[in-house]
């Protein structure tokens, strides 16, 4: 009997310390960090339980730098408490990650504060599971690096801002001019140029918002286009005003806005044909 | 629509009875139909899509109605009967309804009562308080603009955008919350002399506004305050404004504590909330002959406002402007050079953007008039995860004349232009450098008639442009005929443009486009506009093999309108 019962209790010992397996996986990580949390697929992290008992488990989560200085920690005391059941339980940035756990230090905190995102460079983002009561880890350590800088949408060149430009020329072709996306990866980027007609009674951005444009194409990784216009601009009433922008998008068409707004486009410019 | 005639044929009526009365009306209203369509051979071909919608209405009443000495009442209704949208949260969306169609950004429908120093502002409104708190949105509600004596009061509240429901299409419906505002100004202010004004402008998105949740569009909240500081002193001037923002890019968020980014009560921090400043200034001399100003722009990689939605962050901007008027004015000479440095928040790769222009022009005598241009920009970027960074740089050189010279019955007009254009564009991977370089020369005769209303011209365009491996050549000639008739109560225009193209390698493209535009007088406030034009485009083989040799299509647009000047 007393055998049985030391038997048992090994049984049960182990079984309390058994490790729980856990995978982590990042997924194309925004500079914007509060993006991460809307996005499920950014962060996934499975945590496997092998018992059959549902245990509790804390995450501690913290952000590195490359070389090793602590950019964030999650605050333990405020953590969520998970019951893990029998199988695999997933994890999102939402969990891992939470913004209003986690405790920013120094000029990190400043900089998220101010654009919502940390400074470009490479981070190490370590991942485990705790024992919410003792603080014990019950897994391993996992950890990931990755690479983050903010996307800078194209800025307009030319024509320049309230440029004029003559009815004769402008009749056979008008030169657009923008910068590129940067960073350059090696990702396609579509340009999608949009030129708009700001009729009589109309404000700039009510033409943008309001009306069909004139010209609506895509330039695959060039920040340049030639348009041949075809409006017989000369005999109509003249000086006519149009607004343009650019879109960036990714080789999906999805609009690659995460800086200056969800639509991707550069902040618009207006041109004016006229007689000169 | 037959309640739309019926609102203008009784809003006419009502302006002929005032018109008994003899109150003082000003301004304009009107109505103009548009008409398109597009044909094109192979039908299935994709790469020429309609680009003005097939029937359009447009109507603008715009009169102001002044009675008595203090009181004004200007009416601004513009709208469509067909309003579609491409871009922006109404893009795609067809069935509107009609609260939808009154606050589709196609349309407005404002007036704005005033009595001596106090207006009231109801409907759709584009009020631009300050260059970074809100002026680029139209926003139907109802407001005050206050102004005794120096004073300012204003306030305005209403919505930009109704809440649009997600559709799968097509077209697809990305959908939109409902977004409200409320902005706020107070200061004071004496035009040409000084300015102090503080600004509060805040915008919401209403989350309850559809259902379901729009997938993928957060809701956003965004608050900013400013302030404008003007200063006016005989030639000196100096105008400023600082601006703080908190934004708020995702309101499904939790709010938070640890992170410092609330202004309650007008805004409550959230993890997704940012906070940053903007900044600009300009200080300068002006003068009848010369005028000099240096302006520094800054915007934070956080600032954000409702009022300015497509407003660039993260980026200083310094530029000295200058004039110059010479030779009793003859001579004009205006420049700029700047510098725009992106990214002092670290968050991406730093960038520097170098921009200077000048244009000097001179009338030389009563004959004679000449331009030329200069524009240069740069664009650079550190490397980052490239062998090399971007460098793009364009220049631009133009000079262009007019000469006349008359004669006893007639005065024979030249002009011409000539645009030489480089852009270098620098490969990241291997350091190459493609310079693509344009040439366009412009080329116009008119001959003009003292005692006829004959004004016949002809114009000639070449443009070049040369890649390694590639070049584009355009060549258009276009021919004009203006003249009066009908007593001299109809003015016609006439033109017909062909154009040749070029691509290296590929048969010749071909364009040809004719227009017609006529404005008939009928009283001496009526007038009716007639435009027509046809465009007929024939490609040579530079789309094979996606679509076959000599495919073509043809635009035709017409317009016709009545317009009444009070």
């Amino acid at each position: 009997m007393k055998i049985l019962f030391i038997g048992l209790l090994c049984i049960c010992q182990a079984t309390a310390f058994a490790q729980i397996a856990t995978v982590l996986n990042l997924n194309k990580p925004s500079a914007t960090l509060s993006e991460w949390a809307r996005n499920t697929s950014t962060i996934v992290y499975i945590a496997t339980n092998p018992d059959p008992m549902p245990r509790q488990v804390i995450i501690r989560t913290e952000l590195k730098t490359t070389d090793g200085a602590t950019v964030a920690t999650k605050d333990l005391s405020q953590a969520e408490v998970f019951q893990l059941r029998d199988g695999n339980t997933i994890f999102s940035a939402k969990e891992v990650l939470p913004l209003h756990q986690m405790n920013f230090s120094g000029s990190y905190k400043s900089t998220l504060e101010r654009t919502g995102k940390l400074p470009a460079g490479a981070y190490l983002l370590e991942v485990q599971l705790l024992n919410p009561t003792t603080l014990a880890p019950v897994s391993a350590l996992q950890t990931r690096s990755f690479f983050l800088t903010a996307i800078q949408l194209p800025n307009l060149l030319m024509p320049v801002d309230k440029d004029s430009i003559d009815v004769l020329v402008a009749s056979t072709v008008i030169t657009f001019r923008w910068t590129p996306v940067t960073p350059r990866t090696a990702e396609q980027v579509y340009y999608r140029l949009q030129v708009f007609e700001i009729l009589p009674f109309q404000q700039p951005l009510q033409a943008l918002r309001g009306n069909q444009p004139l010209l609506d194409v895509e330039v695959r990784n060039q920040q340049q286009y030639y348009w041949r216009p075809q409006l017989a601009l000369k005999t109509d009433t003249l000086p006519k005003k149009f607004i343009w922008t650019i879109q960036a998008m990714n080789g999906d068409r999805v609009p690659m806005g995460t800086d200056a707004n969800a639509e991707a486009r550069a902040e618009p410019f207006m041109f004016i044909i006229r007689k000169k | 629509m037959k309640k739309i005639c019926f609102l203008i044929c009784s809003y006419l009526c009502w302006t002929q009875a005032m018109g008994q009365q003899n109150p003082p009306v000003t301004g304009t209203i009107g109505v103009s139909y548009e008409g398109y369509h597009l044909w094109k051979e192979p039908s299935a071909w994709n790469g020429m899509n309609a680009r003005r919608p097939a029937n359009q209405f447009r109507f603008n009443i715009n009169p102001v109605f002044h009675l008595g000495k203090n009181f004004t009442l200007p009416v601004n209704f513009n709208f469509l009967t067909n309003p579609v949208s491409f871009a922006g949260p109404y893009s795609g969306l067809k069935d509107q309804s009609l609260v939808q169609w009154i606050s589709n950004p196609a349309n407005s429908f404002g007036i704005n009562p005033k009595y001596k120093w106090a207006e009231l502002q109801l409907g759709t409104q584009y009020l631009k308080y300050s260059d970074l708190s809100t002026g680029d949105i139209g926003i139907f509600g109802a407001g005050i603009d206050l102004r005794p004596g120096a004073y300012r009061m204003k306030f305005f509240t209403g919505y930009s955008q109704q809440g649009i429901n997600y559709y799968t299409g097509p077209p697809i419906v990305p959908g939109a919350y409902q977004r409200n505002h409320w902005m706020v100004q107070l200061g004071r202010e004496s035009e040409g002399q000084y300015a102090l004004l503080f600004n509060l402008a805040k915008g919401k998105d209403q989350l309850q506004s559809v259902s379901p949740a729009l997938p993928g569009t957060p809701g956003e909240e965004g608050f900013v305050a400013s302030l404008v500081g003007d200063v006016y002193s005989g030639k000196w001037f100096w105008r400023s404004e600082i601006a703080r923002s908190y934004f708020t890019k995702d309101l499904s968020q939790p709010k938070t504590s640890t992170l410092d980014n609330s202004f309650k009560p007008f805004i409550e921090g959230r993890n997704s909330t940012m906070q940053d400043w903007a900044g600009k200034a300009t200080m300068g001399r002006k003068s009848e002959k010369f005028d000099l100003s240096y302006t520094t722009r800054y915007t934070g990689a956080g600032f954000q406002t409702t009022g300015y939605p497509y407003l660039q962050q993260d980026k200083w901007d310094n530029t000295v402007n200058t004039r110059l008027a010479l030779w009793k004015k003859k001579m004009n000479i205006v420049g700029s050079v700047g510098l725009r440095v992106n990214n002092l928040s670290k968050t991406t790769l730093k960038t520097k953007q170098f921009i200077g222009n000048a244009n000097w022009t001179t009338q030389f005598n009563e004959r004679l008039t000449m331009n030329l241009g200069y524009n240069n920009f740069g664009f650079t970027t550190a490397s980052g995860t490239n062998p090399y960074g971007v460098k793009n740089v364009s220049t631009d050189i133009s000079l262009s004349s007019s000469y006349n010279l008359p004669r006893e019955k007639m005065m024979h007009m030249f002009s011409n232009s000539l645009n030489y254009s480089l852009y270098d564009e620098r490969d990241v991977n291997t350091g190459l450098t493609t310079t693509n370089k344009s040439f366009t020369a412009m080329l116009a005769y008119t001959p003009a008639f003292f005692s006829s209303s004959l004004s016949p011209d002809i114009s000639l365009v070449y443009f070049n442009n040369a890649l390694p491996g590639f070049t584009n050549k355009l060549f258009t000639i276009t021919t004009g005929l203006g003249f009066d008739a009908f007593k001299s109560k109809a003015n016609f225009k006439t033109d017909l443009q062909y154009t040749l193209g070029k691509l290296s390698g590929y048969s010749a493209n071909k364009n040809l486009q004719a227009s017609l535009h006529m404005k008939y007088q009928l009283t001496k406030k009526l007038a009716w506009n007639v435009f027509l034009s046809g465009n007929h485009f024939r490609y040579g083989d530079e789309l094979m093999p996606s679509a076959p040799d000599g495919t073509r299509y043809r635009e035709t647009n017409y317009r016709t309108g009545l317009q009444y000047k009070f």
